[in-house]
């Protein structure tokens, strides 16, 4: 009997002595805690890694109520939805189609919240990180590098996020902006309000100041924003604020070491590394990058391959000379008007490979051209004509001047830069122009938009109105 | 841990003054007419030691030599007998319907249902074995009070979602425990075959179910499987063969005349809209490059007129629910068990071989099972036993719910006749290849045709060609190995320890075909994915059970570990050099390498006190205190304490009560007590997971940038989150008239959960949703009522039925702020966890044809003023509640009616109060806002010309308000389905060695009555995760199922 006792005792011993440890066992084997990543400077870079890489990718929010959708998937999604919102392209139907019906921007739609979720999560991200690397031990410059990094990223992320929230700041810099953290966020977090869109850009120009001056060409991947890059967003973001002067400075800083190469034209708009290229994002089939969705030539393609489902506007079309580079454009015989033209500016074929755009050199020229033209800088021409005659050997110099040449930029801007990030629209925003349809667009959709009117902007999530103290329903817009 | 050592030790110490047991045998026989009763069960009294009869009636024994022994079994008088030494004890009962004595599986442990203080439903082989079920649980549906049960799929072996008395939590788990056993079973249930069960018991409140502790909140099924009885072996052989097809009939789709009439009808309006000359003569010209096909083969198949022109013939009209859809799915069922034993030893042993397609193309599901067990007593001290089974089930899922390409189910309710399986030229002739054969048509873009080239419906894709050469299939093996030892070495004394390990493989294959489909571009594709999982749990136990005079007490009390180990791996490649290839070394290119780890463990201290006087009043406490590894070990959060405490007082055995003798039996029982809801779960990809590390703020790796290895913020935790707790009430009354021929019971509970695990929301612009947390209370309450009665019990006909009824109300008592809005919910104090909150149809406008809504009129500062206006912009409709999702009420009804020879059963079970919403329905009312796809035979009711008076708007293709979430989706989820018909038949065969000989046919699910929702709604509807929250998402459902088979007893 005392055998018993004494079995029984010692195992009870053993087991409350061993279960603290037994319980304490267990932990993650997925997953890493901030410490362990802003233990190295290689920690941090992979947390950079690990932005880039998401950002581009199939995302959806940490609780999966935004994204996910064929639509709403990623940076490509932003860039497409802008494709569909201005006069070059047409969309007969399918995936992108309430975008290219002006409709999808009411505050329960799912491009809304994708739109909002999307730019605001990788915002927090940023924050983390610029908080993680100023309270680690790396040394100072190694700081200054990765924050200005993580501040280039960010100011990118309100850039784009306020484009599609506001109409543009020189239409009214105190009508309200929306909200700016700067702090990663804990669970104490409440919520901003919408502030002006001044305090917005104020906060993008700090940032971006801040990464310009503190950043360096060193990079892993064309992925990363390296100083040339933070120059060119410099260039958009000045532009945007009708900064000319800066916005031409940027722009000049930006291009440095690069040229344009027309060669690149034709063999399809895929390749990361084109010597064009300054920044973009890589896909491969190796990154679980075999969706549809995450690739443009599956949309602009007519192969059967994708979706299919996007067309060129004959006007548009029309506007290219037969010898221009880019004149990748061809009937499709199909009998619906709609559908009558289509391009190879992305290949033939669905391909998983193709890397996205995220800005190219002419761009940085044309933005250079612009300002100059509105700064009445008598070279602003010859830099258009640069890009023209690379793209066309037979291009011929119009010689304008003033409005006139600003509005032939315009259109330079749309012909170098259709299919990638939208820019016929976001420069009738930027511009306040109308949206004036014409062409082959159906009967329905062939709209004329005024400047500024409300279908240029999205509403802000319900869910952002209700839960955040600080912005109510009159804060809406309209 | 030093409170529970000083127990046993004193126990220990106190046990040895008692003497040694004597060993008992005896033979029970029937009182009536002298025949041997085997399965008597024989309990020494106000303990739960005991035995049962074997099929000579005869028993063996060991116990106190002072005890009393109690003799019970169903439909017989219970006995007393003293046993005074005496080593044979003969005992002939008389017969009586009253089954409170029978012995009810608990946890840890066994009771008569007389000493139950708890709320236990317990169903039995008979009831398992009724239903034509894959997986057991099924089984439970409209048997056990208080259960609800959601067949939410229709594919063979997908388990259904189970609520016990409500839903106990939001944003934790709401499954019950599963216990098969006496260990935790963490493999898939659809694994155990039902056959081999002998009971299911379910724990329903705080007594029954606190000794499960941090994993009781949501209720606890245990599940016994069978073993042997001393005494002659009994072989048993079953077969059976049935035909499945879906339980439901679909929805009615437009035909292909009646989408090009309403097609044209919508290009009108659009181009009226538009301002376009001449808007009929548009529409018809412009109809067929819309739908890119034509079925019609003419240029112009509707006229100006907006009718068919005379003279159009169809070249084709596609019926794709018929194409996807298997309607003799078969049914095949073979098994035998053997079972029997000694004085010393007895087993069970068991295979059987399961096969059940389901109504999908493809979607199959078979079962081969063995099970081995085995109890022997070595000595009379010393009993050693095994219970284990090999399981290897193959399953074949094509998708069936969600929103991609490949879900069968979406498919049928997508493609429109219009569309053909065979591509088809521009005059509509088939297309055949260079072998002559017609070629599955994508509905690709085809720049050499004018027509019947891309499709705008889920281009490109071709079910019909792909689902059969596709592969979506998932293996799965289980080893269960469960043993013990129980050493009594003293009177009353047992010491018990049970080691139990489940071994679970799960191998995933997903081959896309590289000829047709996804795969074709890629060269073909292959994505394997083998999960293993292995949890085990080891508890050790020390019981004692003493009677003093009329006093008995019952002790136990246990240490346990509990382990659980999930590792995965995972593969995809693309690119492989032939057709049929389907190993991943095969494929040219990876595209996906993952795998990881996933560990959990939980130790635990527990006890059990139960007392009792003259075997009518019982009182009872239990204890168990849980640490798991899920929480944090700062602050005490790792450990948990979960008490209750139970008593029953059999009002019958007084003298007050005797006298009224149409009373045969009154039982008062009431528990109290603190269960556990260790089950937090986090978001991932859609896909609703195990959250493991709740407290630790987590950065995840494999976001790489190419080949650069990337981590990324994934999980913001509050490090004081905690399991979910629940204080559950419970009152009862079990009664027995007119000789217990009506017996039953009503109950009355109350649940609350606190700490309820909730996301608190953040601003959706702090860039993360949500925090989980520990606010919020929510309040399950309700009463269950359980009446059996036997109306003819005569010498050759036997009619007996059963009701059983609960009502759940379910509310939420407190949340961290005012209202939380979560899709089509709100979460709000005093309403459900899933009220529905969405705009409300206010019809259509006579003049115009648009759809209104309600919306609030507001005052100048925003707020409603509580009147109602109208509005034609849904995104401008207020959202009002309407009802929830969760039935207020349900339950079932049986009958059986044996005659002779012959039997005739049947289960009904109901459920309603709740409310549906049908997406699916929504989709087929798209009104060519979706061109090409299928639309309901509602839409014909479409408002036309000013002064129509209908529900349904305009055509309109530019207005996608008509889809949008509102009223006029949400239906009515009350629902009553015949689970079950059978009709048996015993043949009396003349060979001595057969022993029973049943034929029977039966039909299930073969009646479904829906009053309340459109024809091709299934009322058992979960989502995507599982989830019974009223939301369908083209999922397939339950089928219907008729058999024939035979049972052969020897």
């Amino acid at each position: 009997m005392n055998k018993t006792i004494k079995i029984i005792l010692g195992l009870g011993l053993i087991l409350a002595s061993c279960s603290k440890q037994y319980l304490e066992e267990p932990q993650p084997t997925q997953q890493v805690s901030a410490q362990q990543v802003f233990s190295t400077e290689e920690g941090a870079r992979a947390f950079f890694n690990g932005i880039y890489g998401w950002v581009r990718n199939q995302w959806s929010n940490l609780n999966s109520t935004a994204g996910g959708v064929t639509d709403t998937w990623g940076l490509v999604s932003i860039n497409l939805t802008r494709e569909q919102k201005g006069d070059d392209v047409i969309n007969p139907g399918g995936y992108y189609q309430f975008d290219y019906r002006h409709e999808n921007r009411e505050p329960t739609y799912r491009r809304v919240n994708f739109t909002w979720s999307f730019f605001y999560e990788f915002i927090n991200q940023a924050n983390i990180l610029i908080d993680g690397v100023g309270k680690s031990n790396f040394p100072e410059a190694s700081k200054k590098r990765l924050i200005a990094e993580g501040r280039a990223l960010r100011a990118w992320l309100y850039f784009e996020a306020i484009r599609e929230f506001q109409h543009t700041i020189l239409k009214d810099p105190n009508a309200p902006g929306i909200p700016v953290y700067t702090e990663p966020t804990t669970i104490e977090t409440g919520g901003k309000p919408r502030g002006t869109i001044k305090q917005v850009f104020d906060q993008i120009n700090a940032d971006i100041e801040y990464a310009v001056a503190n950043l360096d060409n060193n990079r892993l991947l064309k992925s990363n924003i390296n100083q040339s890059v933070a120059y060119g967003l410099q260039a958009r973001i000045y532009l945007e604020q009708g900064q000319w002067a800066k916005a031409r400075d940027a722009a000049v800083s930006a291009r440095k070491g690069y040229a344009l190469h027309p060669e690149e034209y034709g063999t399809g708009f895929k390749d990361i590394n084109s010597a064009e290229w300054m920044w973009a994002f890589p896909n491969t089939t190796e990154g679980q990058q075999t969706l549809y969705y995450g690739v443009p030539s599956s949309f602009w393609e007519k192969s059967g391959a994708g979706y299919d489902n996007f067309y060129i506007n004959e006007e548009f079309v029309a506007r290219f000379s037969p010898t221009d580079v880019r004149n990748l454009f061809y009937k499709t015989g199909q009998t619906n008007a709609q559908l009558r033209f289509a391009t190879t500016k992305f290949g033939t074929t669905t391909d998983f490979n193709q890397a996205l755009p995220m800005m190219r050199v002419p761009e940085m020229y044309l933005i250079e051209a612009e300002a100059r033209a509105e700064l009445g800088d008598a070279t602003a021409g010859d830099l258009l004509y640069e890009v023209q005659k690379s793209r066309d050997p037979k291009a011929v110099k119009s010689g304008k001047t003033g409005a006139a040449l600003v509005s032939e930029i315009l259109l330079e801007r749309r012909k170098e830069l259709y299919g990638e990030l939208g820019i016929n629209f976001l420069d009738l925003k930027r511009r306040q122009l109308p949206l004036v349809r014409t062409g082959n667009h159906s009967a329905a959709f062939k709209f004329n938009i005024p400047a500024n009117d409300p279908r240029f902007i999205m509403k802000l999530p319900k869910t952002e109105i209700d839960a955040n103290d600080a912005i109510g329903p009159q804060d809406q817009n309209p | 841990m030093k409170t529970i050592l000083s127990i046993t030790v004193v126990l220990l110490l106190a046990v040895q003054a008692w003497a040694q047991d004597v060993s008992v045998t005896g033979k029970v026989t029937a009182a009536e007419d002298g025949i041997n009763l085997p399965g008597v069960s024989v309990v020494v009294k106000g303990t739960s030691t005991g035995t049962t009869t074997n099929p000579e009636g005869t028993y063996r024994l060991s116990v106190p030599p002072n005890a009393t022994l109690v003799f019970s079994y169903v439909g017989y008088m219970p006995q007393e007998v003293t046993v005074q030494n005496r080593s044979t004890i003969n005992v002939s009962l008389s017969a009586d319907v009253r089954s409170l004595q029978e012995v009810v599986v608990v946890a840890y442990g066994q009771q008569t249902r007389r000493a139950l203080t708890g709320a236990v439903s317990a169903v039995n082989a008979d009831q398992i074995r009724a239903q034509q079920v894959v997986s057991p649980v099924q089984a439970l549906q409209g048997t056990a009070p208080g259960v609800l049960v959601v067949n939410g799929s229709g594919q063979p072996g997908d388990n259904p979602a189970i609520r016990i008395r409500g839903v106990g939590s939001i944003n934790a788990s709401s499954n019950p425990l599963i216990v098969v056993d006496g260990i935790p079973f963490q493999g898939n249930i659809n694994s155990i075959n039902p056959g081999d069960i002998d009971n299911i018991s379910v724990l329903k409140d705080a007594s029954a179910a606190a000794l499960y502790g941090s994993r009781a909140a949501n209720g606890v099924i245990l599940i016994t499987t069978k073993m042997g009885r001393k005494g002659t072996t009994e072989i048993s052989v079953y077969s059976s063969y049935g035909v499945s097809s879906r339980a439901v009939k679909e929805y009615s789709f437009l035909n292909t005349q009646q989408q090009f009439e309403l097609g044209w009808e919508a290009i009108r309006n659009l181009a009226q809209d538009a301002g376009i000359p001449q808007p009929e003569q548009f529409a018809s010209e412009n109809l067929v490059s819309e739908f890119r096909y034509n079925p019609y083969g003419i240029a112009q198949p509707v006229g100006a007129d907006g009718k068919l022109v005379s003279g159009a013939n169809l070249l084709w009209n596609t019926d794709w629910t018929k194409e996807l859809t298997n309607r003799n799915a078969a049914r095949k069922e073979v098994g035998v068990s053997v079972g029997g034993g000694n004085d010393k030893t007895r087993y069970f042993l068991s295979t059987a071989y399961l096969g059940q397609e389901g109504y999908l193309i493809t979607s199959k599901f078979e079962r081969i099972s063995a099970r081995m067990n085995l109890t022997s007593d070595l000595k009379d001290w010393l009993q050693v036993g095994l219970r284990t089974q090999f399981v290897y089930a193959d399953q074949n899922a094509p998708t069936q719910g969600g929103s991609s390409f490949d879900n069968v189910v979406q498919y049928t309710r997508s493609m429109s006749s219009i569309y053909p399986v065979y591509e088809r030229d521009d005059k509509g002739n088939l297309v055949l290849d260079a072998n002559g054969q017609p070629i599955y048509d994508f509905g690709n873009p085809n720049p050499d045709r004018q027509v019947n080239q891309d499709r705008p419906v889920l281009t490109p894709s071709n079910l019909v060609a792909t689902t059969y050469l596709n592969d979506a299939r998932r293996e799965r093996f289980t080893t269960s190995l469960n043993g013990f030892a129980e050493v009594r070495p003293l009177p009353g004394l047992r010491l018990r320890s049970n080691f139990g390990i489940d071994r679970y493989s799960y191998s995933l294959l997903d081959y896309e075909n590289p000829r047709q489909g996804n795969g074709a571009n890629v060269g073909g594709r292959v994505t394997r994915q083998n999960d293993l999982t292995t949890s085990w749990t080891w508890n050790n136990m020390v019981n004692y059970t003493k009677a003093f005079g009329p006093h008995s007490i019952d002790l136990m009390g246990s240490i346990e570990a509990y382990n659980f180990l999930y590792e995965t791996m995972s593969s995809q490649k693309i690119g492989f050099p032939f057709f049929g290839l389907k190993e991943l070394s095969s494929g040219a290119q990876t595209e996906f390498a993952n795998g990881y780890t996933n560990r959990e463990r939980i130790v635990s201290y527990l006890g059990r006190a139960v007392y009792s006087y003259r075997d009518k009043l019982f009182l009872e406490a239990t204890v168990r205190r849980d640490g798991s590894s899920r929480f944090s070990p700062e602050g005490g959060r790792r450990w948990g304490f979960f008490p209750s405490v139970g008593a029953s007082w059999v009002l019958s055995e007084e003298a007050f009560v005797k006298p009224i003798t149409s009373l045969s039996f009154l039982k008062l029982r009431a528990s109290f007590g603190t269960l556990g809801n260790n089950g937090l779960l986090t978001q991932a990809g859609g896909i609703l997971a195990d959250n493991y590390f709740p407290y630790l703020s987590l950065f995840s790796t494999g976001y790489n940038d190419l080949t650069n290895s990337g981590v990324y913020f994934t999980y913001l935790a509050n490090p004081q989150i905690s399991w979910e707790k629940q204080a559950s009430l419970n009152v009862g009354v079990d009664f027995g008239f007119l000789q217990d021929r009506i017996r039953g019971n009503l109950d009355y509970y109350v649940k609350n959960t606190y700490d309820l695990l909730f996301g608190r929301p953040l601003v959706p612009s702090s860039g993360i949703p949500s925090v989980d947390e520990n606010i919020g209370d929510l309040r399950n309450s309700g009463i269950e009522l359980a009446v059996n009665t036997v109306n003819i019990r005569g010498k050759n006909l036997t009619w007996e039925t059963g009701i059983n009824f609960t009502t759940v109300k379910n509310r939420l008592t407190s949340l961290p702020q005012g209202v939380i809005k979560s899709g089509e919910f709100q979460r709000e104090v005093g309403k459900s966890v899933y009220e529905f909150h969405i705009p409300l149809y206010a019809g259509v406008d006579p003049q115009d044809g648009s759809a209104m809504w309600y919306q609030d009129v507001l005052d100048a500062s925003g707020n409603p003023t509580g009147e109602r206006t109208t509005t034609k912009v849904q995104g401008d409709a207020t959202d009002y509640y309407q009802g929830t999702a969760i039935p207020k009420w349900l339950g079932g009804f049986t009958s059986k009616l044996t005659y002779r020879g012959f039997d005739l059963s049947l289960l009904l079970n109901f459920a309603g109060g709740n409310k549906i919403i049908d997406y699916d329905y929504t989709g087929l009312m798209h009104g060519f806002t979706a061109v090409g796809y299928q639309l309901h035979t509602d839409m014909l009711n479409r408002w036309q010309k000013p002064g129509d008076v209908t529900g349904v708007p305009r055509l309109d293709p530019t207005n996608t308000d008509i889809v949008q979430r509102s009223s006029n989706y949400l239906f009515k989820g009350d629902y009553v389905r015949l689970r079950n018909v059978t009709l048996g038949y015993n043949v009396k065969v003349p060979a001595r060695f057969v022993r029973n000989f049943r034929v029977y046919v039966q039909a299930d699910n073969y009646w479904t009555w829906v009053p309340g929702a459109k024809k091709g709604l299934d009322p058992e509807t979960t989502n995507a995760n599982n989830l019974p929250n009223g939301t369908t998402s083209n999922t397939s459902s339950i089928f219907k199922t008729l058999t024939g088979g035979i049972n052969l007893t020897f």
